[in-house]
Formats: C-alpha cells, structure tokens, sequence
C-alpha cells in the first residue's frame, strides 16, 4: 500500500505536468481492468483479477495518433486447500497457501485510431515502461512479502465510441497483452491478457 | 463541462486504495496454522512398541525455560496423542516401566518489544489540545514521556518423540527421532488440541509399530 501511494502520487504529479504543458488536445483515460493471467503466471496464480484500473492521459497530436503516458494496478488472489509440501530438506509442511500479487504498471503509451471518420473507431495501442510488483505467500498467517520492479511491455486494440454525435468524450473498450517479466522462486514472469472497458474524456 | 485533471486524480486515489484483498481477513482460524514435521530417516518406528508421555508441557520464553504447565490444553493434547499412538499399535506406559519412545511437549513463546518515539506529537499536543478546553487558557504542556511501548507475541508448540530404547548404544546419548511444530492462531486452545494431533500424526503416516 505504501509503495502504491508513493508510485502513484509520482505518477500523478508527472499526469499534471504533461497536462499542464499540454495545454490543449489533453485527453484524460479512466477504466476498470480485468487481468486474466497467462502462461507459468498460472502456476501461482490463476484466478482471474478483477480489482484493477487504467488512468492515463495523452496528447492528441491530430484525430488519430496520440502519445501519453498509463498507470496501471491490479490485485491478483489465490487461496489453495490446506496440502502438505516438501521442502526438499526433509521438512513436511502442512498448511493453507495464500497467493497474493499486486502490480503497478507506469508506462509510456501511443494509440492510433484506424477509420477516424466512423463513429465507432477502432485503434491500436502498445506502450512500454515499467512494472512495481509486489507478491506474497502466505502459510497459514506467515507471509514473506517481496517487491521487484521490472519492465513491462503491451500491446492491443479496442474501440472509441463517442458518447454522443458531437461529443468529444467516448466509452473505450480494449484488450491488451501484457508481458511483464519476473524470474524469482515459484513465479516466471506474470503475462497476462487484460481487458478494459472505461471512458475518454478532455481535461482542462 | 471539461473536467479538471485533479479532481479525476483524486477519485481515482481514493478508488485505488480500497483495491486489495487481504489474504489474512479471508483465513479461518483453522486456515491460520502450519504443521511441519522432520524425522530421523534412518529410524524404523516399527521397531519401536511401548511409548509415554510427559504428564506437562514446558514453557520456554524466548528461549529461557520459565516453568511447566498442565492446564487444559496440555490434559487435551495428552489425551489426544496417548489416543492416535494407540491407534497406530503402540502401548502407552508408565516412564519407570522402560518406554522405547518419550514423547515431550514444548510450548514457545516469542515476545519481540519495541518503542514508537512520540516526541513530534507532543511538541504539537497545544495544536491538537488547546488549554483553554481545560479551562488554563494561555497555559503550555509538558510531557516528560515521549515514548510508546509495543509488543508483539509469537507462540509455537513443539513435539519430540525421543529414542530411549537405543540411548545406550547411541554412546549414551538419548535422540530426537522425529519433530513436530505447530504455530498459528489456534496453538494453545484446547478445542484444536485433538486436530493439531491429526494433522501431525497425519503428514507421517510411518509412525506406526506394526
């Protein structure tokens, strides 16, 4: 908690600047996230994450490219039924595992609008920067919390669809693969394809 | 209406911090505990058929031996192993009687303390405490106590079957042929004393005379 505020208040002060710079074709991202994890991530971790969000802004350089800069966060969760383990060092253990991992993803981003003159347009997006994760095991009550930060790259597609004919606010809807690296005990990387749903808006 | 940047940051803020499960409000107390257990891979435990019980438990405090104790949980956890020896073949007897096992219960306890210093707190308590509320406006305070004093407890219990049969031809020496530790909300309380058992006795299905 206290590293996601440290990150994300330095994330927020870079977003006010490039907003202030800006000036004009700010356009501010705000959407709710779901992260289904993929690959070895599974093996720690398989439950779908359903407590995350997007916030991200970026300058419209004309009405299909814009650049900007994405926070991201989701928490990953996952209790097993009590099973006995060996540590491999003639120890049996008998207890309840608890997986937890949460992730922050602070990334440059760029999105291209294809068919801008349609109402509904579809875009591409990637982006790249890098990722503060924290994760956790518990046995029982006892836990070892870890934080790493690693890079981070994405890459996807969704679409604009503007809230009103004349509206330069839209519903955003999109998917992204994310690849995020990690090498540690018990976790190979956490990959994951997520899924966004959320609103565009310009700021001031 | 444009919306201002900081007001979405703020939102946004508040939103996220709410955002985490916490693993420890979604255990039951059974959930909390863990069960480790370490034999003598040499040992047979078949070759051993009589076993006794110390009659208390001993309580160490960070690593100190403070005393013995048989309360409640220590009656429980006696029975509940006297219990599951028998029912893996073994004859419980009396210590004089020559055991080939003695079991041994040991209750630890690991208190770490340490003190929180307060002092910017009270350089401001005028601020948070105006003396005028005490009716001494203009007053100040002094508190010649700045510190505060926490503590935190750890307890496990521990299990030990020793070899008494093989003492003299282990050079004298009386052995540890198998452990079992448990921690966890629940360690003490004498309702889990039978299940802490099971689940010990349980991972170590080789524990059996015959």
């Amino acid at each position: 908690m206290k590293l996601f505020l440290k990150y994300g208040i330095t994330a927020l002060i870079i977003l006010s600047y490039a907003q202030a710079y800006s000036q004009n074709n700010t356009q501010l991202s705000l959407s709710y996230r779901v992260d289904v994890p993929t690959g070895a991530f599974k093996n720690y971790i398989s439950n779908t994450a359903g407590r995350g969000f997007n916030a991200g802004i970026s300058h419209l350089f004309n009405n299909q490219l814009g650049i900007g800069f994405n926070i991201g966060y989701n928490d990953f969760y996952q209790k097993y039924p009590r099973a006995v383990y060996d540590d491999g060092q003639g120890n049996l253990i008998s207890a309840v595992i608890t997986n937890s991992l949460q992730e922050i993803p602070l990334q440059a981003m760029i999105h291209y609008t294809l068919m801008n003159k349609n109402f509904i347009r579809p875009y591409v997006n990637a982006g790249a920067g890098f990722n503060i994760i924290m994760y956790n095991q518990y046995l029982g009550e006892f836990s070892n919390q870890q934080t790493k930060t690693k890079p981070v790259f994405n890459a996807g597609a969704g679409v604009y669809i503007p809230v009103s004919k004349y509206s330069s606010t839209s519903i955003n809807i999109g998917a992204d693969y994310n690849y995020a690296p990690l090498n540690v005990t018990g976790i190979k990387n956490v990959n994951s394809i997520s899924i966004h749903a959320g609103i565009d808006f310009p700021i001031h | 209406m444009k919306t201002s940047f900081w007001q979405v940051a703020l939102v946004v803020s508040f939103a996220a911090a709410g955002c985490h499960k916490d693993p420890l409000n979604h255990l039951t107390s059974g959930e909390t505990m863990v069960y480790i257990t370490n034999k003598d891979s040499s040992v047979n435990f078949a070759s051993y058929k009589t076993f006794s019980i110390a009659d208390s438990a001993d309580v160490i405090e960070n690593g100190q031996l403070v005393g013995r104790i048989q309360g409640a949980f220590e009656t429980a956890l006696i029975a509940s192993l006297d219990s599951a020896m028998r029912q893996r073949g073994y004859t419980l007897v009396s210590k004089s009687s020559k055991p080939d096992l003695a079991i041994t219960i040991t209750e630890l306890t690991d208190i770490s303390t340490g003190y929180v210093n307060y002092t910017d707190y009270w350089d401001s308590y005028g601020g948070y405490w105006d003396p005028y509320y005490w009716g001494y406006p203009g007053y100040g305070y002094y508190s010649p106590y700045a510190i505060g004093i926490y503590s935190v407890q750890n307890n496990s219990l521990e299990i030990d079957m020793l070899d008494l049969k093989n003492a003299a031809a282990n050079g004298n020496k009386i052995v540890s042929v198998w452990s079992g530790l448990s921690s966890g909300e629940l360690v003490f309380d004498p309702n889990y004393a039978a299940t802490q058992v099971k689940n010990f006795l349980g991972q170590s299905d080789y524990i059996k005379a015959n």
